[in-house]
């Protein structure tokens, strides 16, 4: 990895007006950035949430018309963890790539008319709905930002096999094998964007140790074999300009269930408090995840002609068999139970004036009962009450200036508990390979939303990415 | 009776009606020479010839446009976005287009770009589906590097800059020969253009065909344009553009290369200048091939997926 980043400095520094993608030789291009985006809250300026420095090169190589090899590398290293005191404990956690996932994307395409194959490291994605995920759930995804990360960097990309077998021209059925597994990744207490329900079970965790107790978390995966694989089928179709989808996906969900699964008994027994083992003993916490059918489809159709011309209708609908869900009171988990679960998102998008796109969105999710032994469900990143349906709006504009030099959009989030986001961006196309951003993220809401638990990190952020 | 003529009259209205949507005064057929069957390169073509009506030169002028004298295009090409102070910026793209009016009762042709530089859009492509039916808008998807995802999106505003440029979305793309009334003002020498981009006089007393073009949507961007008419093709070299007020706010070349024996006619230079605010955008144009056997299944969003970028 060293010796790449190496490589993509030394092409800059020679030569940093170089044409933007190389081509090395006539069958194979590189590309790449490097960029940093810095954010802080604006309560207090001087205390930041990001100081991330990320490095990027893209590779294509062509070795016939019909086989591409691509690969995308990545490193990044967020500062934030050296200067905050506060995040210190997690910098060997977060503050840069882990492991191999510096190799974010690597696989071979196989292109012929009515058959495409392509496999390895790769993200597929079903939905197309903005701020929010409906029916993308192919690749699971990086929250260490919340949803904050454009969709394309937070998924997760996952070894596999995606084959496009097209048997009429506007008609494709597409078939996944994924034997890889990788789970949604959250940030750990003591994060920017940790979760609620994380600080508060490390807090359950830490009052137990205090009184003695031994807690050990035992994270269930399933087994990278061929019986755990994810399997996946869509069909896709346009019948005279109306697009629609159906979708099943078979696997394990990238979300765990997490609770107490037993304890194992101290040599000597002092009992505990009502409720608990005897004191000293060591409290087994089990994650695990929940093997579910996903059930999905979607449409899009563009109204060409007639009074309402230039409107765009999209819906989304995915249902989970299987899914697993806690419940308990606000903040206190009691139990879980097998639930399932839905999600369904209806989308109108229009050019108003010119160049102004306004995009409305009007997402609901919702479970097949409101209780569960008496108890309500819970939402799981925050631990608060979920009402049966829980209903969502999104509003979406964009535009551009200066021949589109200048670009501004504006994401506006509403939950129905009174749960805001608030997201206006600025793009400024400084020179071809030049780009600076500025940015708010702002928050509303109760703890228990989704959006309010941020509610104090209402953030500005830049960033500035130099593209080769 | 008196019910036996409200029915003529409304059947003649609809006539009528349908007579005038269908074939404007003047108009004619045009004939179409095919290209022989013997080589495969070689594209139909149209032969304007003196005393065609403004109708008719405005019909070959969109035949050329969109390359309908062939079954297939494709070509590279990349264009710089030019401000009054001389920044540049650029865009490089794969450009590729089925003509299907031959054939298909349903669509003209569908089209595909492909953004290839810079890289912060690099992989933006852009699928559209032109049906015949003139009333009826393109069907639009794009793949989204940075979403990676591709989304059906609503046609432009035909008045929208497209990509930046200085040419609008209706000029780049969707305007059809039925947006606009023409009128002939006459035979003339082109007085020649010179390029502020690369200092090339084009078309110096080139004989021309000058037309008069007003759109038919009002209020409107712009009130007419002055379309200057190449005698050796139909291809309009030059445009004037003139704003609601009548002052002319812009001005458009386009140079051709004529493929002789093939009778092919490609746009290989394009200029266009905003007079107003002092941008240009310089759009170049190769490798460019004609039905070298594209297959319609390429037009579809599974190409749009196999992006990577």
């Amino acid at each position: 990895m060293k010796k790449i980043l190496f490589i993509a400095g030394i092409l800059l520094l020679v030569n940093p007006f170089v044409a933007y993608s190389i081509e090395v030789g006539c069958n194979m291009t590189v590309s790449g950035y490097l960029k940093n985006e810095t954010a802080v809250r604006t309560h207090e300026l001087d205390d930041l949430l990001k100081i991330e420095h990320t490095a990027q090169i893209e590779a294509e190589y062509r070795i016939s018309d019909n086989l591409h090899v691509f690969g995308i590398v990545r490193e990044f290293y967020d500062s934030v963890f050296d200067a905050e005191e506060k995040y210190r404990e997690n910098r060997n956690l977060l503050s840069r790539t882990r492991g191999i996932n510096w190799l974010r994307e690597l696989y071979l395409d196989y292109y012929s008319t009515n058959l495409d194959i392509r496999i390895g490291k790769q993200q597929v994605v079903w939905g197309t709905t903005v701020g929010m995920k409906i029916l993308d759930i192919v690749n699971p995804d990086d929250q260490r930002e919340y949803v904050l990360d454009d969709f394309a960097d937070s998924r997760i990309p996952l070894w596999m096999l995606k084959a496009e077998w097209s048997p009429k021209v506007n008609g494709t059925l597409q078939f996944l094998f994924i034997p890889d597994f990788k789970h949604n990744f959250i940030s750990p207490a003591g994060s920017p964007f940790t979760y609620q329900a994380v600080t508060l079970g490390a807090e359950k965790v830490g009052a137990l140790e205090r009184l003695g107790y031994h807690v050990h978390e035992n994270a269930i995966r399933p087994a990278k074999t061929f019986e755990n694989s994810k399997i996946g089928l869509r069909w896709l179709d346009v019948f005279k300009g109306f697009e629609y989808s159906l979708n099943w996906l078979h696997g394990y969900e990238y979300s765990t269930v997490k609770g107490p699964s037993g304890a194992i008994l101290p040599r000597v027994i002092i009992p505990g408090p009502p409720g608990l083992p005897p004191l000293g003993s060591t409290m087994i916490l089990e994650s695990k995840h929940p093997q579910v059918e996903y059930f999905g489809g979607s449409f899009t159709k563009t109204v060409t002609a007639g009074y309402l011309r230039g409107l765009t209708t999209r819906g989304e609908f995915v249902y989970t068999h299987g899914h697993k869900n806690g419940y308990g009171v606000e903040g206190s988990q009691v139990g879980i139970a097998k639930v399932d679960m839905w999600k369904s998102a209806l989308v109108v998008e229009k050019y108003v004036i010119t160049n102004w796109l306004v995009e409305f969105q009007y997402i609901m999710m919702g479970l097949t009962r409101e209780k569960e032994h008496g108890y309500r469900f819970l939402l799981g990143p925050t631990q608060g009450t979920l009402d049966q349906v829980e209903t969502f709006l999104t509003l979406m504009v964009s535009t551009d200036f200066f021949y589109e030099r200048l670009k501004a959009k504006t994401l506006i989030v509403y939950g129905d508990n009174n749960d805001w986001r608030f997201s206006p961006r600025f793009d400024f196309e400084a020179t071809d390979k030049i780009n600076v951003a500025l940015g708010f993220h702002f928050f509303n809401g109760h703890r228990n939303g989704l959006n309010g638990e941020f509610r104090d990190n209402d953030e500005v952020y830049t960033e500035i990415k130099y593209s080769f | 009776m008196k019910r036996l003529a409200v029915v003529l009259g409304l059947f003649s209205a609809l006539l009528l009606f349908t007579l005038f949507r269908s074939s404007p005064a003047g108009a004619e057929e045009l004939k179409i020479q095919v290209a022989p069957g013997g080589c495969p390169e070689c594209c139909d073509f149209i032969e304007p010839h003196e005393g065609m009506s403004a109708d008719d030169l405005m019909r070959i002028k969109y035949w050329i446009k969109y390359t309908k004298f062939a079954r297939d295009y494709r070509s590279d090409g990349n264009f710089y976005l030019i401000d009054k102070s001389g920044l540049s910026r650029s865009r490089n793209f794969n450009r590729f287009r089925m003509l299907l009016h031959r054939d298909n009762r349903e669509y003209d042709y569908k089209d595909l770009t492909v953004i290839t530089d810079p890289q912060n859009i690099k992989g933006l492509a852009i699928l559209a589906w032109t049906y015949k039916e003139p009333t009826r808008d393109q069907d639009i998807w794009l793949w989204l590097p940075s979403l990676r995802k591709i989304r059906k999106v609503s046609q432009s505003e035909a008045d929208d800059a497209a990509l930046g440029s200085d040419w609008t979305t209706e000029e780049m793309s969707t305007r059809r020969w039925e947006d606009e009334t023409y009128k002939m003002i006459g035979e003339k020498k082109f007085p020649g253009f010179t390029s502020k981009y690369n200092g090339k006089t084009y078309y110096k007393d080139t004989d021309c065909w000058v037309v008069e073009a007003t759109p038919k949507r009002k209020p409107w961007y712009y009130s007419k344009r002055i379309v200057w008419i190449d005698k050796r093709h139909g291809g309009n070299i030059f445009d004037e553009i003139y704003d609601p007020l009548g002052r002319k706010f812009k001005v458009q070349l386009k140079v051709y290369e004529i493929w002789g024996d093939k009778h092919c006619v490609p746009q290989v230079h394009l200029e266009a200048y905003d007079l107003n605010t002092g941008h240009s955008t310089i759009n170049e144009i190769g490798n460019i091939r004609f039905n070298s056997g594209q297959d319609e299944n390429y037009f579809t969003e599974k190409t749009l997926m196999r992006t990577k970028w």
